[in-house]
């Protein structure tokens, strides 16, 4: 083509504007977005994290209302999944349990990325020495069934809220800090690290605004899935009576009741609820954290 | 290959160690002592009593002292007597061992034998009716707590439909007790445990056929004009299925951990049990001797897998 | 030939009917069929427990041992097992005992009154029971002396006065000196022999023990009492009271314990076999707190709560509201106050005490079970009715027990008290009972009124003026409500219809009492 074409060319072409984004996060999102049970997933958790947040507006009674005289109901227009043994209505338990589970699901996460994150993004990027420390801590931590240990100090400590974050949180974080150390060990030799170090920029610096942002892409899925284990975590120890203390709901002490066996047998619709809503809960959890997964892997054919 | 083994090994005492102390210090600074357990407001205890006891344990030492009198008495092979009731806590880790080894075992082979056969099938069948409905089915057995499980499969196939018993691991003082029956008690724990198994590894299956499947040597295989059969048996699976082999070697260690949910609904005296016991009961013997099987099996355990994973893979090389 | 051979023909006739007579004799022992129960679940059972190591499981030790003395089927009185005769000195300083005669151990050698000293001996010695309950209030230093007179009498020198000394010797578990003398007592817990050899007077002898899963027993032909009917007795061992239920419905079992809630649903294909526990459950108020100081806040909390109505509901109807510490009708005043429920009153109690409702109070249990849980919550509903808000507080034994005894740590808590004419928690109410951290009872304040009587109590030797000093402590302290008492509950025992002859008791730790296991039966 002759100058003059090429250059209209040109032009026309300049004139053609992107239409799409092309950073890795908006890619990534629209390749989530076309997850359609991931999206549905998000549709259901929101609206279950919603009314839990909102619980006050949604329920009918008092979760520590008692009614002796309406003791065992079965579920009526009164009481939608009607009452537990000493009145109290179901419903406005199983909306405050969601609080309490979400709560702990989310605060517990925070802890373990928190501490994960820290220890994995220290030990990748200073390697020897303060590799090898904390590696070994963490193969302590990892190593050991998480189970175990948080059955000893649920069993000792007065058992809280805050207490049960804490455990569930200070023992989860292992997955987190090996991934980051991964990721940090790939990244820190590449060509954009360097440079920042040559230019003479301050290590937290390199960490913070460099290696960081490329690390949280993988780590994205892993802690969606942690969301749904502390939960699954939580309602375990409230089962076998380590957990969260009544009276304050929480799915896994509602659960707690079904040990009995007059309430295992004539009262399902006091332990039904939690159990379904947790199920439910983490299901979701599941699917929006694979379908997360599936979109930031550049390999996965979507 | 041996100098990493060795080195492995060595590592592994200090981690033992330290497990070992954490736990006893966990204990010392936890609130009452057995004692304390022993006590119950029913039938009470005179506090000459309680001291007696303390005296006898020797709980008023200071707590490095009987930790190293609890070092001392384990080199000689000693785990001692349990606290709460005066009975060998080898004997007891024992039992409960065989116990939790026959539940977990039972379990894994169900997990592994189920759920990488159908990974495979459904990681060569993506997006296919089969895939969808399979790994729905994988999520609900990831997403479901093991004692949901448990609680729903007693009340229905054993309280409501009566199929199975509802608990322990044989009929005792009752008729004929033989093999069958101890099978008969061990299927429905096993299968509720399983469920987990199942449904993790068979989405690991999937997504690693899945993987493998798209892969260069996959594709030119196919390229080649091999028949599907041969691709699938000979390349695919056998690539996929390494990094399951690690899936599987996280759940060894459950063998000795045991399943506390699984075996207090079942009623199935394991490992499980005895270490809430052993909390419950602040039985400093029986907690350090369940935590000394259970570290070192762990780290056994993870050795395995290392090893077999290597034997396997012709490409991973540890030096 | 022919007369020999029929002489002697008929003299093997007759010899063998006679001893197919006689064993057809010993059979009677036998042929009841197999008894299979879970005799340690529950609050009164503690399963693999031996001898003076039990705080509870005492019902089933009872089956292969014998005690001194017995409660007697519905812990009314004291009955005789191996001692027939108790008599003191005027002061009841000393005490003897004349034994049962004829009484053989299990392996055939013959009980005398050395096995008894022996047994006290090894009871008291330091080096090795250590949670001996009840008898350890005895002390070691309180038994100056045991002596064997003769064969059959023992003679216990005590250092004061002790008028109920027989309700000591209940849990005195007599143990074979001819088996046992050489132990090293240090190692008296860890020996085997109480499982692969076990060796007592009981009604049963050791069959087969299998460790978390069952203890067998058959029956003692030489039992004092009479043979056993049953074929085999068997002790089955589960983790929870659902799962014992469970087998006890699928027919594994033939008898457990079951909580009211799910004994009062099996009540139409089972038998059940209930008797008051014992037990009062009630809140102790720590009086060191000034505002639980105060006698109004306490009564207008006993105003507030209306505990016939949970009596009835949540309990099912099988609770029994108390006025005071003791459980048994036979210990309450002709008159006392029943603090019926009235919030009104207890709202005009709370302000005139200047009450602040803004403040929570931690109510701390041990207690786990969905019954007390239950009845937990609606004690809060109630109290926050009237402007008292309290926070129940679940921890495990160990932890409550930790603290507890010292006097802080807590304001209020929740729990329940095993007592009975033989056994009254003298040493709560008294200064240096326990180990408190200030010196005073374990509730924070003496009353001088109270300890008198206490006192008096202890040292009256004559069982009705003994009963008529209960009579008032129970009165004093239902006038200032110095506790907050709430029930004392039923409890079940749930059986298969097929049982004849069959007795279950809600002893406390099991008892010991009689539950005449020689007769049971199984009707096939």
């Amino acid at each position: 083509m002759t100058n003059a074409q090429a250059t209209a060319h040109t032009n026309d072409i300049a004139q053609i504007k992107p239409t799409r984004s092309q950073s890795p996060t908006g890619r990534a999102l629209r390749r989530f977005a076309r997850h359609r049970v991931a999206m549905l997933a998000v549709a259901m958790l929101g609206l279950i994290a919603l009314v839990s947040v909102l619980a006050s507006v949604f329920e009918r009674y008092g979760y520590e209302e008692i009614n002796l005289r309406a003791r065992s109901a079965p579920p009526s227009a009164e009481h939608w999944f009607g009452t537990d043994r000493v009145g109290r209505d179901v419903w406005s338990r199983t909306l405050h349990g969601g609080r309490v589970s979400l709560a702990v699901g989310l605060g517990a996460t925070a802890i373990s990325t928190l501490i994960g994150t820290l220890i994995g993004a220290l030990s990748g990027y200073y390697g020897r020495a303060v590799d090898m420390v904390l590696m070994r801590f963490t193969d302590v931590v990892m190593t050991f069934p998480s189970i175990i240990i948080m059955l000893t100090v649920a069993a000792l400590l007065p058992r809280s809220l805050l207490n049960i974050v804490l455990i569930i949180g200070c023992l989860s974080w292992p997955p987190v800090a090996r991934l980051v150390r991964a990721q940090f060990l790939s990244f820190k030799e590449q060509d954009f690290v360097m440079a920042a170090r040559a230019l003479g920029a301050p290590d937290y610096r390199i960490i913070l605004a460099h290696v960081l942002p490329n690390v949280l892409a993988p780590m994205v899925a892993l802690v969606t899935f942690s969301v749904g284990h502390a939960i699954l975590t939580e309602a375990g120890l409230s089962f076998l009576g380590l957990g969260i203390p009544p009276p304050t709901p929480s799915w896994g002490n509602m659960l707690e009741a079904a040990r009995n066996l007059d309430i295992l047998r004539n009262l399902p619709w006091t332990w039904l609820p939690p159990a379904g809503m947790t199920v439910l809960t983490v299901l979701c959890v599941n699917f929006i954290g694979d379908g997360l997964r599936d979109a930031i892997d550049p390999n996965m054919v979507m | 290959m041996v100098k990493y083994l060795i080195r492995r090994l060595l590592y592994s005492i200090p981690v033992v160690i330290a497990i070992t102390i954490i736990i006893f210090a966990l204990i010392e600074i936890a609130p009452g002592d057995v004692a304390d357990y022993f006590v119950s407001g029913e039938v009470e205890m005179s506090p000459e009593a309680m001291q007696a006891i303390r005296d006898r344990y020797g709980l008023d030492q200071p707590a490095p002292v009987r930790y190293f009198n609890w070092v001392g008495a384990v080199i000689q092979g000693d785990l001692g007597y349990r606290y709460t009731d005066g009975r060998p806590v080898a004997e007891a880790i024992q039992r409960r061992l065989r116990a939790t080894i026959t539940l977990i075992s039972a379990a894994l082979v169900i997990g592994v034998v189920v759920g990488v056969p159908l990974g495979v099938f459904i990681g060569l069948r993506q997006y296919s009716a089969w895939d969808i409905s399979l790994t729905g089915f994988s999520f609900l057995g990831i997403s479901m707590p093991a004692f949901v499980t448990g609680i729903l499969a007693l009340y229905l196939f054993s309280i409501q439909l009566g199929w199975f018993p509802s608990g322990g691991m044989r009929p005792i003082g009752r008729g004929e007790v033989g093999l069958w029956t101890s099978v008969h008690h061990l299927i429905l724990p096993s299968l509720v445990l399983s469920l987990n198994y199942v449904a993790t590894y068979m989405r690991y299956m999937r997504f690693s056929m899945l993987e493998v499947v798209h892969s260069d040597y996959v594709r030119t295989a196919r390229g080649k004009g091999l028949a599907d059969g041969r691709v699938t048996w000979r390349h695919t699976v056998p690539n996929a299925i390494l990094p399951v082999i690690t899936i599987i070697g996280v759940s060894i260690p459950n063998l000795v951990v045991g399943a506390v949910f699984t075996e207090t609904i079942f009623s199935w005296p394991g490992m499980g049990t005895l270490y809430l016991e052993a909390v419950r009961g602040r039985d400093v013997p029986l907690l350090m001797g369940m935590n000394l099987v259970i570290a070192v099996a762990v780290l056994g355990a993870n050795l395995l897998t290392d090893i077999v994973y290597a034997v396997v893979d012709p490409r991973i090389r540890y030096d | 030939m022919s007369r020999k051979l029929l002489t002697l023909l008929m003299v093997l006739a007759v010899l063998s009917t006679l001893m197919v007579a006689s064993v057809g004799a010993q059979d009677e022992a036998g042929g009841g069929g197999t008894l299979v129960g879970a005799f340690d679940v529950g609050p009164g059972g503690a399963p693999q427990v031996i001898p003076y190591f039990d705080t509870a499981g005492r019902d089933w030790l009872s089956k292969i041992w014998s005690p001194l003395i017995s409660w007697d089927e519905t812990m009314s009185g004291l009955v005789p097992e191996i001692a027939v005769e108790w008599t003191s000195n005027d002061d009841a300083t000393v005490w003897t005992f004349e034994l049962r005669e004829g009484v053989l151990w299990h392996d055939g050698e013959a009980l005398t009154a050395d096995d008894v000293v022996f047994s006290l001996n090894l009871a008291l010695d330091p080096e090795a029971v250590t949670s001996f309950p009840t008898l350890s209030q005895l002390q070691r230093e309180a038994v100056l002396s045991v002596t064997a007179l003769d064969e059959l009498t023992v003679e216990i020198e005590l250092d004061a006065p002790r008028p109920r000394l027989p309700f000591f010797m209940i849990f005195l578990w007599i143990l074979p000196e001819h088996e046992l003398a050489d132990i090293n007592p240090a190692e008296y817990q860890n020996l085997d022999w109480f499982f692969t050899n076990p060796i007592g007077t009981g009604p049963f002898m050791h069959d087969e023990f299998e460790d978390d899963q069952f203890w067998a027993l058959v029956p003692n032909p030489d039992y004092f009492r009479g043979a056993p009917k049953l074929d085999r007795l068997v002790n089955r061992y589960f983790a929870d009271e659902t799962a014992a239920v469970l087998a006890l419905e699928a027919g594994e079992i033939d008898f457990t314990y079951a909580s009211g809630d799910v004994a009062l649903g099996l009540a139409d294909e089972f038998d059940l076999y209930d008797g008051p526990s014992g037990v009062t459950n009630y809140f102790i108020f720590n009086l060191r707190n000034p505002a639980l100081a105060d006698v109004r806040v306490r009564q207008a909390m006993l105003y507030a709560i209306d505990r016939e109505a949970i009596s009835e509901t949540i309990l099912e109807g099988t609770a029994e509201v108390v006025p005071c510490i003791s459980p048994f009708p036979a210990m309450w005043p002709e008159e006392y106050n029943d603090y019926a429920y009235d919030p009104d009153m207890a709202r005009e109690l709370l302000a005139e005490a200047g009450w602040d409702s803004s403040q929570t109070v931690e109510v701390m249990t041990y207690y786990d079970s969905q019954f007390h849980l239950d009845a937990m919550a609606a004690q809060q509903a109630f109290l926050a009715d009237v402007g008292v808000n309290i926070v129940p507080v679940s921890q495990d034994v160990p932890t409550y027990n930790s603290y507890f005894y010292t006097g802080e740590g807590w304001d209020i808590s929740y729990r329940g008290i095993g007592v009975n004419v033989g056994n009254f928690p003298f040493t709560f109410y008294v200064s240096g009972g326990w180990d408190t951290v200030d010196g005073l009872p374990l509730a924070g304040e003496e009353f001088p009124e109270l300890v008198e009587l206490l006192e008096a109590a202890q040292a009256e030797a004559d069982p009705d003026a003994y009963l008529g000093l209960l009579q008032d402590i129970c009165a004093f302290q239902n006038e200032i409500a110095l506790e907050g008492y709430m029930w004392t509950a039923v409890r079940f025992g749930v059986g298969s219809p097929d049982l004849r002859d069959f007795h279950w008791f809600p002893a406390a730790g099991g008892g010991p009492y009689l539950s005449n296991a020689h007769l049971w039966y199984v009707e096939e």
